[in-house]
């Protein structure tokens, strides 16, 4: 019976198991949506920012600002790897830091100064296994990362980057392109190269009255897109990781579907035998007492 | 008359509206109907919108308006219904930036920018 009583309690196992994948994956469906949401408000954000900027550049204003001004020597860069704070998502923290990581080896070649900073305890752990050091961790941002939040580190960089202390920002995060699709990139967000992503729209131009003037809204608006282009990192990473969630644990709950059959099978083979072994025995008993 | 205030985060609102007045950097504007095209910068203060039906304030965070054909938009770092807003806090908001001493001119910044919002709302932080 050893056999057949083994074969069970891995069943049920599995079972029990399975039903943590598939709560999982219906949690990770629900958070999912809200993300989404969240990413398309922002996306109505940026649509507006953008607009203005073209609309600014439009009347005539060459766009310049410090931040759009490449710094002449490279020195110190910062990576900033976007991970989760938990694991169960599949290849979502390993692709993107590995991405980091590579980067991470090519600018330390190439004799540059660089910091890591990275936001979720996988990316920590991930970076400390790869033994990478790692200057600031941000650990609060769940599926939900607020704007407020994100704003506070994106002033961290403005200052710096404004300061000469820092040159270049890259960040490596794991980017929402469809449903079906999301891959880690890396992106340099300092020194902002685009404001206005090439849009040409044919409308004429309306002549606007400037409050105070044209400079001053544009020297508010190239941070103001600074911040939300991290932001945007920010939600796609949340997006990504959801989706990400989603995917591992329909497999993992198909996966144990699958094993809960084949040990069925199994076991009820092996009752089967016990079961036909018992007979045997009994009639043999019976013909040797004859 | 349309107009939308939208956030970072989410849409705040979207509706018809009869006029709307609200802070700019240097001191509050009112817009009607037709106005021509105007991009200003928005301050931190108060968001006043008449509708047919009354008149709804908000709390807005700094950021810009665009009015176009009759179309408001506001973009701000945050937009909160002026009921909601809670004096204590803006209170503590006040002193904690008050008691910054700023010695360069990004700290000086950072705690003019604390102080102006933490001033407009307390100014507008429904009273007890």
């Amino acid at each position: 019976m050893a056999k057949a009583r083994a074969l069970d309690r891995r069943r049920k196992s599995i079972q029990s198991t399975r039903k943590i994948t598939h709560t999982m994956e219906l949690i990770s469906t629900a958070t999912y949506r809200k993300a989404m949401d969240r990413a398309v408000s922002a996306t109505a954000y940026t649509n507006r920012l953008t607009a203005m900027v073209g609309q600014l550049a439009r009347a005539g204003l060459e766009v310049q600002h410090p931040l759009l001004q490449k710094h002449e020597n490279t020195e110190n860069v910062v990576i900033l790897t976007l991970t989760s704070n938990r694991g169960m998502c599949g290849g979502f923290n390993g692709a993107v830091l590995r991405l980091a990581a590579a980067r991470y080896k090519e600018l330390t070649q190439a004799g540059l100064n660089i910091t890591v900073d990275c936001s979720g305890k996988r990316g920590v752990s991930g970076f400390k296994f790869r033994q990478i050091p790692v200057s600031e961790s941000y650990l609060k941002f769940e599926d939900k990362p607020a704007y407020i939040e994100v704003e506070k580190i994106a002033d961290k960089y403005l200052d710096l980057y404004q300061a000469g202390k820092l040159d270049r920002l890259d960040v490596v995060y794991t980017k929402f392109v469809t449903v079906s699709k999301q891959t880690a990139v890396v992106e340099t967000l300092l020194p902002l190269t685009e404001l206005a992503s090439g849009e040409t729209e044919t409308s004429t131009a309306h002549d606007y009255e400037f409050l105070p003037s044209a400079k001053s809204i544009l020297e508010e608006v190239v941070p103001a897109s600074f911040k939300m282009k991290l932001f945007k990192c920010f939600l796609d990473s949340a997006v990504s990781e959801q989706i990400a969630r989603m995917v591992a644990m329909k497999s993992a709950t198909e996966n144990a579907d699958q094993m809960v059959k084949t040990l069925s099978q199994a076991y009820n083979r092996a009752r089967q035998g016990q079961i036909t072994g018992e007979l045997t025995e009994l009639i043999g008993g019976v013909e040797a007492l004859k | 008359m349309k107009i939308s205030v939208v956030t970072p985060e989410k849409k705040v609102l979207d509706m018809e509206c009869v006029s709307c007045v609200l802070p700019l950097y240097d001191g509050e504007i009112g817009i009607e109907n037709n106005r021509s095209p105007l991009i200003g910068r928005v301050g931190f203060g108060e968001l006043r919108i008449k509708t047919e039906s009354g008149t709804e304030r908000y709390y807005v965070d700094g950021g810009f308006v665009e009015v176009l054909d009759n179309n408001i938009s506001i973009m701000t770092g945050n937009a909160i219904p002026t009921t909601e807003l809670n004096a204590d806090e803006a209170a503590k908001q006040l002193e904690d930036a008050l008691a910054v001493v700023a010695t360069t001119d990004d700290v000086f910044a950072t705690k003019e920018r604390k102080v102006k919002q933490a001033r407009a709302k307390l100014r507008l932080a429904p009273r007890k």
